[in-house]
């Protein structure tokens, strides 16, 4: 296989955008996402001798990235930890979605069980409107979860190597996927299948 | 109530032995379970396959990021960057 070079002068341009993209979707904060970049070309640059051309320059600045962000995650000191938020936020989540019964199980509340999306909810996949509409349910996401969501989604990381990345126990990772999942579900369903969206006609992905 | 258990009859620890299923963590015993559940609650199997959907919409998402509006580098941001590049990679 042809080994790859690394051309710097090029990164700009070439990178730029797509990883200003990835750190958004990530931290939210453009400032922050912005420096994070700049940060990846610095770290980059010192680290060209370890580019061994085995992937691509796109894939190998995107993974300095990521750990740019996890180091900046682990680094924050965050007024409570990941594991207080979602135990101070359990009780009003779970309310929302969740109705508690006598013998102590969790039973779906009437009002916010999951809409049948229709046998064409598949169709919905090659719209570009729709994307939209999921980066919008994405940057709406609780900041805390982001991280480890993405990671999941984005980064496609195994569950264990998030647990160790994030410090988080595995009981608090599916917490996270789980009401990460339920909430990006309801702003879907809310803000495509149940408005006019789903049903206009609309330019398709290629 | 064991966490296994729970799953026949809670929506919530459903939901959750869905996932953690739908991401191959496998256990018999937590899928016999999850089966009697969505026989009788078509919510949760319902949310799984929206679930499933909402995978499949994510991995599109990931392939087509592109630069939405605010998520690019303006001409300034992308001078300066090159400018520090071009500093840096001389040194």
């Amino acid at each position: 296989m042809e080994k790859k070079c690394l051309q710097p002068e090029n990164w700009v341009i070439e990178y730029g955008d797509y990883l200003l993209s990835i750190a958004i979707y990530k931290v939210t904060d453009r400032d922050m996402a912005k420096d994070l970049v700049q940060e990846t070309f610095l770290a980059a640059l010192k680290s060209q001798h370890l580019f061994r051309g085995d992937s691509n320059e796109k894939t190998w600045l995107s993974s300095i990235l990521n750990n740019k962000i996890i180091d900046q995650y682990r680094k924050k000191k965050q007024p409570e930890s990941l594991c207080e938020y979602l135990e101070s936020t359990s009780d009003s989540f779970n309310s929302h979605f969740f109705k508690h019964a006598e013998d102590e199980s969790w039973h779906l509340k009437k009002d916010t069980v999951a809409c049948d999306w229709g046998v064409h909810a598949d169709a919905a996949l090659v719209k570009r409107e729709f994307y939209a509409v999921m980066e919008y349910c994405l940057s709406k996401l609780p900041q805390k979860m982001k991280p480890v969501f993405f990671a999941r989604y984005f980064d496609e990381k195994k569950a264990d190597e998030i647990c160790n990345d994030f410090n988080i126990s595995s009981s608090n990772y599916w917490v996270i996927i789980h009401r990460s999942k339920i909430l990006i579900r309801s702003c879907i369903e809310k803000n495509w299948f149940l408005s006019d969206k789903a049903n206009e006609q609309t330019e398709n992905y290629n | 109530m064991s966490k296994l258990k729970i799953i026949i009859k809670d929506c919530k620890a459903a939901q959750e032995a869905g996932l953690r299923l739908q991401d191959g963590e496998f256990s018999l015993s937590r899928w016999v379970k999850l089966r009697i559940h969505l026989v009788y609650c078509k919510y949760c199997k319902r949310f799984l396959l929206q679930s499933k959907l909402i995978d499949k919409a994510l991995s599109q998402q990931k392939k087509n990021v592109l630069p939405l509006p605010g998520h690019s580098f303006s001409e300034d941001e992308t001078k300066e960057l090159r400018e520090m590049i071009t500093k840096h990679n001389k040194e």
